[in-house]
């Protein structure tokens, strides 16, 4: 166990007013989800989030055996920034990690419902990048991939490939919404249009189309709402963040339980923020340096050991007539 | 011999020189042959020093060409904007009308330069890959990363 807490970084940005508070005890997670959730997550680090109190518990690997059975939920799978077609240290080999990822999600126990891919599925935008992302998903053992584009998925023709290939029913510049079991999936694009010395930006048409999508949803509807760069201000400096996210958000008040996936960042963080929890994911490519502590962001180079330690994928798990999410982040690296 | 030295005459020169003197004896008489052997020298560095202000002008004439007009005007009117650790260096560049900018991408990530006010701008760069605009109108010229937006420079054209 202790040794399995070392594998495993996760450091929390307490931003303004979004203090973290831990309660081990009351954390809306069962005796069989929390088996359930260690079965899939392997190594990892458990997130419950729960009428607004956020709760962590290092998780040790544990056998398919040892998990209870599947419960009346579903589960599903967050993989960001694969930048296929990056061949720079310290990952000169993009397309291997990501099937290390892909490998992963296989080997989960119950397979999961879909995939999202929250941006930067290429590095360059360019088509032979695109189709080795198509095939190399095709294996994997969940059906359908949802995709956001990242601002690397857009470059030079404002993303209009992106939308022709991952974004055919999408509204404007690839948003969209689908509902899933009783929870309300929306994707947002974050990354077009964006204004000299600004954020990431969502823009009127968008922010309009949301206030009509969750319009006629009851209060009690969990909604997971996704897309490439963080709707919550993690580091302005780097424009790690979203101008008009607020807005957004203001929307999704009203909604008992708010899960916000992002990512762009390359590792995790999180905030709670009354019913709304933030998140972001690992790449599969290469990690970025924490806010502050490099001239800039931008791919960190580490030691061939340390990369895969650095990389990774996110699993999310809900529970039906519960208000919770279990969102748990595991790394490439062991078993 | 003092003389010989001083300009510069090398042994080989030294051998071929009773042949001019020879042939110079043929259009001289004999009272200018005494001193003949004096003014030989002279002569010589009389002509060498022809020869160096030829070189002299020639090397004038190549400097003030139009060819080389060109090249220097490339030298003075040519500038570089460096894109390194998510920046533009120097973020404020100030040159003058007719200037070519170029911009070169040093990071491990696409950048583009792109005008606020759309008046230019670059494809994605990547590593090493440069972009360049020629500035012909004065005026302070705004430009952005379209892809990391905090990413901000500008060109000052006197």
């Amino acid at each position: 166990m202790q040794n399995n807490k070392k594998k495993i970084e996760i450091r929390f940005l307490e931003a303004g007013t979004g203090h973290i508070e831990h309660n081990l005890e009351n954390d809306g997670v069962d005796r069989r989800g929390f088996l359930k959730c260690m079965a899939w997550a392997g190594t990892g680090m458990l997130w419950t989030i729960s009428g607004g109190v956020l709760a962590s518990k290092i998780l040790s690997p544990v056998s398919a055996a040892a998990a209870d059975s599947p419960m009346g939920g579903f589960s599903f799978v967050q993989i960001s920034d694969s930048h296929i077609g990056f061949n720079k240290p310290a990952n000169p080999d993009v397309i291997g990690t990501f099937k290390e990822a892909i490998a992963r999600i296989n080997a989960l126990p119950n397979a999961p419902d879909f995939i999202l891919h929250t941006g930067d599925l290429s590095h360059l935008s360019e088509a032979e990048e695109f189709d080795a992302l198509e095939q190399l998903l095709k294996n994997t053992k969940a059906g359908k991939v949802f995709y956001v584009p990242g601002e690397h998925d857009v470059l030079n023709d404002n993303g209009k490939q992106y939308r022709e290939r991952f974004g055919k029913d999408s509204k404007g510049d690839g948003w969209y919404s689908f509902d899933h079991k009783g929870v309300h999936f929306i994707g947002l694009v974050n990354v077009m249009n964006l204004k000299p010395g600004g954020l990431g930006y969502l823009g009127n048409d968008q922010l309009e189309w949301l206030e009509d999508d969750v319009a006629h949803l009851a209060d009690s509807t969990p909604i997971v709402v996704f897309a490439h760069v963080p709707l919550w201000t993690v580091y302005p400096d780097w424009g790690w963040g979203t101008d008009d996210a607020g807005q957004a958000l203001s929307y999704l008040k009203r909604f008992g339980s708010v899960t916000v996936l992002n990512g762009h960042i390359h590792q995790v963080q999180q905030k709670i923020e009354g019913k709304v929890s933030f998140h972001t994911a690992l790449s599969t490519a290469f990690p970025q340096p924490q806010p502050g502590t490099a001239p800039s962001p931008g791919p960190m180079k580490v030691p061939a050991d340390k990369l895969r330690t650095m990389l990774g994928l996110t699993s999310v798990n809900y529970v039906q007539g519960r208000n919770a999410l279990a969102v748990v982040d595991s790394t490439l690296a062991g078993s | 011999m003092t003389m010989k030295m001083k300009i510069g005459m090398t042994p080989l020169q030294n051998s071929v020189y009773p042949a001019a003197a020879d042939v110079s004896r043929l259009h001289f008489s004999w009272i200018f042959d005494g001193i003949s052997a004096y003014l030989r020298p002279l002569l010589k560095f009389c002509r060498s020093l022809k020869i160096l202000l030829k070189m002299i002008a020639v090397i004038a004439g190549l400097w003030l060409s139009p060819l080389n007009l060109m090249a220097e005007g490339a030298g003075t009117n040519s500038a570089e904007v460096t894109i390194d650790n998510f920046n533009f260096t120097p973020p404020a560049l100030t040159v003058s009308a007719g200037t070519k900018v170029t911009w070169v991408n040093k990071d491990d990530v696409p950048h583009t330069v792109t005008s606020d006010d759309k008046l230019f701008g670059s494809r994605a760069l990547d590593t090493d890959d440069t972009f360049s605009f020629t500035f012909q109108t004065p005026g302070t010229y705004a430009y952005y990363c379209s892809v990391h937006p905090k990413m901000t420079g500008k060109v000052i054209v006197k």
